[in-house]
């Protein structure tokens, strides 16, 4: 009884749950039943494009040379490197439910093949981003195949267009939609875009968000003061909401009327918040000043327990 | 408006969890042992949290012991659990709404699980786990896993065979495809 051999199948591949992805390829030939569960339980990938060895949160040390070797035995693949580690995922992972992935570096050929086996599944999404020649028409046709999508993160431009435009277009396109963390790359002129995203989306989706995250890549008070007037708007109808953030740059001017007025909204309309986080994206020129705070202001919020404020004014 | 939304599950809950668990029931091993466990702690198994539920009064689940009648639960592996929820059981519960699934997983476990599972009877070991999953405590099956998954980081198919006893039903030719298949793996060292 001391061989792992006595364990069925739905033990041994939670047991086997917490190798990396690189052991899972090692380890894949041990036996027949480790062939079978090895790969089952990979729901979760990070590939960052932005650190030297692209591969490794995936792979741990495998390096770029060593995967060109994998490549030998697959003489037919003419993408670049990159894909190949894609094409892997595509062929042994098929229960992926959580990307953390940069695709700037991934053919569109590769991607789509990603999106059209994993979209439906996946429940976490965060991109990082898309070479900027890939067409936006792709884009859309990638975010609309996630349909079962719980949570949404941006980081780049082109991702967050398609999003704003798709969520008034096709209103209730993720049924599951939780969670979503927006880099707003807002322009002057497309601010009514923004504006309508978020009154539809406080529309379609509020009763049931739990998380909001704008990251406001502005100091542009025109901006600023559109977003601050429309989540005044649409927070009252977000009252599952349980975190909130909010982060300006550094140069931003938001008065301390224009705080106590949003942190009240929250505070009448929000009972179950738990997180608070509102902060500027650089901590180098924070005045820490007349506080906004008062104990009444955020006193109806009972649930309470993680709050960040680092915007004084 | 808000009424129930303002009811706060808190401090109280704690108490009754803490007063809970002076309460003793006994566990009946597949070798016949009987041991005690505190109410809370032995909650922590779903198999027993059911059958307590389905038994009703207190008076009952105190006398007659709980029969757990897998061949995995041995004297000495319940023992080992009881050992696990009696320490586990006062945990602060898990926030779903912030918990990362992502983050969990990859949390090393605490110097107390790492002693408390590196057993060198790897037949004990075993049986623990397989205890824990047939007793639905999905914390301490979790705690088996990343112990033995940390055990066999960066060994060898052999080495791994030999430690976990697994016996090898590939033929050679099958073998050999697969190394093939994934010699860019071997390869690098």
């Amino acid at each position: 009884m001391n061989s792992l051999d006595r364990f069925g199948d739905d033990l041994c591949e939670e047991l086997l749950s917490y190798l990396s992805l690189e052991d899972k390829f090692r380890f894949e030939c041990i036996s027949k039943q480790w062939r079978r569960v090895v790969f089952e339980s990979q729901t979760v990938v990070t590939i960052d494009g932005n650190t030297g060895r692209w591969f490794h949160p995936m792979l741990g040390r495998v390096s770029k040379a060593e995967l060109k070797r994998k490549m030998e035995y697959k003489p037919t693949i003419d993408y670049p490197l990159e894909d190949t580690a894609i094409e892997l995922l595509v062929k042994y992972c098929s229960h992926l439910t959580t990307i953390y992935m940069n695709f700037k570096n991934i053919s569109v050929d590769t991607i789509d093949k990603f999106f059209t086996k994993f979209g439906p599944k996946l429940k976490s999404v965060n991109v990082f981003g898309f070479n900027e020649s890939v067409d936006q028409k792709w884009i859309e046709k990638w975010l609309k195949m996630c349909v079962n999508m719980q949570s949404f993160t941006n980081n780049d431009r082109p991702l967050y267009n398609v999003m704003i435009q798709l969520v008034p277009k096709i209103p209730v396109l993720f049924k599951r939609l939780n969670s979503i963390r927006l880099d707003v790359h807002t322009l002057d002129e497309d601010i009514n875009g923004l504006m309508t995203a978020l009154d539809v989306f406080a529309d379609k989706y509020g009763h049931q968000m739990k998380t909001i995250g704008l990251i406001v890549w502005s100091s542009n008070a025109v901006i600023i003061d559109a977003i601050l007037t429309q989540l005044m708007d649409s927070l009252p109808r977000m009252q599952t909401l349980i975190s909130f953030e909010l982060s300006f740059t550094a140069d931003s001017q938001v008065s301390s009327e224009d705080w106590i007025q949003l942190l009240t909204t929250i505070g009448i309309n929000c009972r179950q918040m738990k997180s608070l986080d509102i902060n500027r994206l650089t901590l180098s020129n924070i005045v820490v000043g007349e506080e906004p705070l008062t104990s009444n202001l955020l006193q109806p919020l009972r649930r309470l327990t993680h709050l960040y404020l680092l915007y004084m004014t | 408006m808000a009424d129930n939304a303002d009811h706060i599950d808190g401090d109280d809950n704690e108490d009754v969890r803490a007063q809970q668990n002076l309460i003793k029931i006994k566990l009946k091993s597949s070798e016949g042992g009987i041991y005690e466990c505190g109410l809370t702690a032995a909650k922590m198994s779903d198999l027993v949290k059911n059958m307590v539920e389905s038994l009703g009064t207190d008076a009952v689940v105190t006398t007659e012991p709980i029969i757990l009648g897998n061949e995995a639960v041995t004297d000495a592996a319940l023992k080992k659990i009881i050992e696990w929820v009696e320490f586990h059981w006062d945990d602060p519960p898990v926030d779903h709404d912030f918990e990362d699934e992502k983050d969990r997983r990859n949390e090393e476990l605490s110097h107390w699980d790492k002693q408390f599972i590196d057993v060198d009877d790897q037949a004990l070991l075993f049986d623990v786990i397989a205890a824990a999953n047939y007793m639905d405590i999905k914390g301490l099956v979790e705690v088996g896993a990343k112990h033995i998954c940390s055990k066999i980081r960066g060994k060898s198919c052999q080495e791994v065979r030999e430690m976990l006893k697994i016996t090898n039903d590939f033929t050679a030719e099958e073998e050999d495809a697969i190394h093939k298949e994934n010699a860019w793996i071997y390869a690098k060292d």
